[in-house]
């Protein structure tokens, strides 16, 4: 690993990383603090500006994205009790009540030490245990990652929502979708004789479509309402917590960022969940559990340190097994994709120098967003009071753009207006959106494999089913599958229970 | 029945309808045995769930369940898609630049805001930014018309 450091500390050091760096940043915390921006969509929207840029710093740009917006989330949270990202609505309990007394920078100030110790120690997570899993991914044959790809898609369970059977019923969309193209055996299939569709769906016009298209749908509706200017209090005080009170917050920062980085881990627990327990492991153990919700420090470094340390967790099965657990971490895989990245041990062999710069680059990441909050967090409170129709061209315009940008096709710009009605329906009848991406990308890798794995099994006179059955690591995948499948009962149930016992706050939609 | 059931009523019947539609595809001479076999696979997954979300329609029927959507709520939303299919159109007549001068404002004068001095600046200050980032430094060629 050192050896590869070297080359990685030379990638981190050019001018395109760091410029790929700050865009991350600031983009992503102006993104968070928008209430109705979610991090997926504003990956999926500043896609298009990394195709010119090196892998690693285009890579680079959009993990930090993803860390600055759930951090800018909390900034909206504290200051106008509009929690930008749903990972934020935990921080509205106890950063608002400070705001009305007064307290704002104060509060600011914790969720930014907070956030960035969160993303501090996930970054580093992220550094010690995604090598060793990733060097386990070379005993992987077809089976094996047909059986991955299957295990990514029963995670659709737990991105369903409310609705079970709407959320399948998504994916199972998307995987209709991912059959339109060039078959693994290389016949085509569902191209209708139309030229455009022979590669396929691209997933980046498709996804910008279904979350970027669909929002600027969704925000029309607004039009002729008048917007109530929510207060913003006055900025007084001090930014960065005393000492003694530092001190005082550090060990319950330190518990929630481990228990962060494992619920990132498990597939399907995102940010939001992390949140909510982290607020309640402080309420457990803190003498005056009933202060909680009034208004003090401990209600916002729990959840802001938790909810941070998601991000590094969230990225080790992405960029080891490629199993992405959320659909900003699908997205992320999508970023992944186009610029030639295969998640699994290649990534940390023959791509290391990319691979350890951008963990290197998400450590700094964390660093920078404490800085730039720091600098102008207070100021992104205006952000959050842009009007909306100043915004909405602006989002439609980019949509299209990076829609074309991706291959300059303007197929691409069709694909993304489609979807973007399909979105938009999706939405209106609470069908989930993030489904029909994870599908989109795991349906045509478990068709490959499928493929693969039944040429391979037919030489032993197997069917591809039997000859899982003779592979241990298979049946380890099958055992984990049956229970990815439980998995979001049992995290559907913590999460209720902790929200019914701290209240709710209603967030943006998608993390 | 409850609205909001007959909403997911319409909404499972349009699922089996598009997997039975595309299932008439695999049955094809041409097509291979390894490529019908996953297509009919996940064409049978898209059916049985759109079955299943009829049948709890109609057994559940006067139970609600999630959100009515009234035919009004899709008014602004659909003119905005139909701002943006537009735009769409004209990009490939007029080319990008031209098509966005007249959509950006365009949206906003719908959006209902009436600032001259903001719509101006935002559409300029966009535009900018994108020949600045796409043209210039990622040498991306945007569509062209017959302006520019």
């Amino acid at each position: 690993m050192l050896a590869n450091m070297s080359g990685a500390l030379s990638e981190l050091l050019t001018i395109d990383a760091a410029i790929g760096l700050l865009i991350g940043v600031v983009g992503g915390m102006v993104i968070g603090a928008l209430p109705g921006l979610s991090a997926t969509m504003g990956i999926a929207l500043l896609i298009p500006i990394t195709y010119g840029m090196r892998p690693s710093a285009a890579i680079l740009m959009l993990a930090a994205i993803y860390t600055s917006a759930v951090y800018g989330g909390s900034i909206s949270a504290i200051l106008i009790h509009t929690p930008g990202t749903p990972s934020s609505a935990a921080t509205c309990l106890d950063g608002y009540p400070m705001t009305q007394k007064g307290e704002a920078i104060h509060a600011i100030g914790i969720s930014t030490v907070s956030s960035v110790i969160g993303g501090v120690i996930s970054s580093f997570a992220l550094l010690l245990i995604a090598p060793p899993l990733a060097r386990l991914s070379l005993k992987f044959g077809a089976s094996e990652y047909f059986l991955i790809s299957i295990f990514g898609l029963t995670l659709i369970a737990s991105l369903a929502g409310d609705n079970m059977v709407k959320g399948l019923i998504a994916g199972a969309f998307g995987l209709v979708v991912g059959l339109v193209g060039l078959a693994a055996d290389g016949q085509f299939r569902y191209t209708f004789g139309i030229t455009g569709l022979m590669g396929g769906i691209s997933l980046i016009p498709a996804m910008i479509g279904l979350f970027s298209v669909s929002q600027v749908m969704i925000q029309s509706d607004e039009r002729g309402k008048k917007k109530e200017k929510a207060e913003v209090a006055e900025f007084k005080g001090r930014f960065i917590p005393p000492a003694k009170e530092f001190l005082g917050l550090l060990p319950i920062i330190l518990e929630c960022s481990i228990v962060g980085v494992f619920i990132g881990i498990l597939p399907g627990a995102g940010g939001d969940i992390a949140s909510w327990v982290g607020l309640n492991i402080a309420k457990n153990q803190s003498k005056h559990p009933e202060k909680f919700g009034t208004g003090i420090p401990e209600g916002i470094s729990a959840p802001e340190a938790a909810n941070n340390a998601v991000t590094g967790g969230a990225l080790i099965p992405l960029l080891t097994l490629g199993i992405p657990g959320s659909s900003t971490a699908a997205v992320l895989m999508g970023g992944l994709t186009i610029h030639g990245l295969a998640p699994g041990f290649e990534l940390f062999d023959k791509y290391a120098d990319i691979t350890y710069c951008v963990i290197l680059g998400f450590l700094m990441a964390n660093i920078l967003m404490g800085l730039v909050g720091w600098a102008a967090g207070r100021y992104l409170t205006k952000v959050s009071q842009v009007p909306i129709p100043l915004l909405l061209p602006c989002i439609a315009v980019l949509s299209l753009l990076g829609s074309y940008a991706a291959s300059r096709n303007i197929t691409d710009v069709y694909v993304a207006v489609v979807f973007g009605l399909i979105g938009y329906l999706f939405r209106k009848y609470g069908i989930p959106t993030a489904p029909v991406v994870l599908a989109l990308i795991l349906g045509p890798m478990a068709d490959k494999y499928m493929y693969q794995g039944s040429i391979i099994a037919s030489k032993s006179d197997l069917s591809f089913f039997q000859y899982m059955f003779t592979r241990p690591l298979s049946i380890f995948f099958m055992i984990l599958i049956i229970a990815a499948l439980f998995a979001p009962l049992l995290s559907k149930a913590i999460s209720s229970a902790y929200q019914k016992k701290n209240g709710t706050i209603e967030a943006a939609e998608d993390d | 029945m409850h609205k909001t059931r007959i909403q997911d009523l319409v909404i499972g019947i349009l699922v089996m309808a598009l997997g039975i539609f595309m299932w008439t595809y695999t049955m094809g001479p041409r097509v291979s045995d390894a490529n019908k076999s996953f297509s009919r696979f996940v064409l049978a997954l898209f059916i049985g769930l759109g079955l299943i979300l009829t049948v709890i329609s109609i057994v559940n029927g006067k139970k609600p369940r999630g959100k009515e959507v009234s035919i009004k709520e899709f008014r602004n939303p659909m003119i905005m898609y139909l701002l943006i299919i537009v735009y769409v159109l004209l990009m490939t007549k007029l080319g990008f630049f031209s098509a966005s001068i007249l959509f950006m404002p365009a949206v906003m004068l719908y959006m209902g805001y009436r600032k001259p001095i903001p719509l101006v600046c935002v559409t300029a200050g966009m535009l900018a930014f994108i020949y600045v980032l796409f043209v210039v430094q990622l040498k991306v060629k945007l569509p062209d018309g017959i302006l520019f």
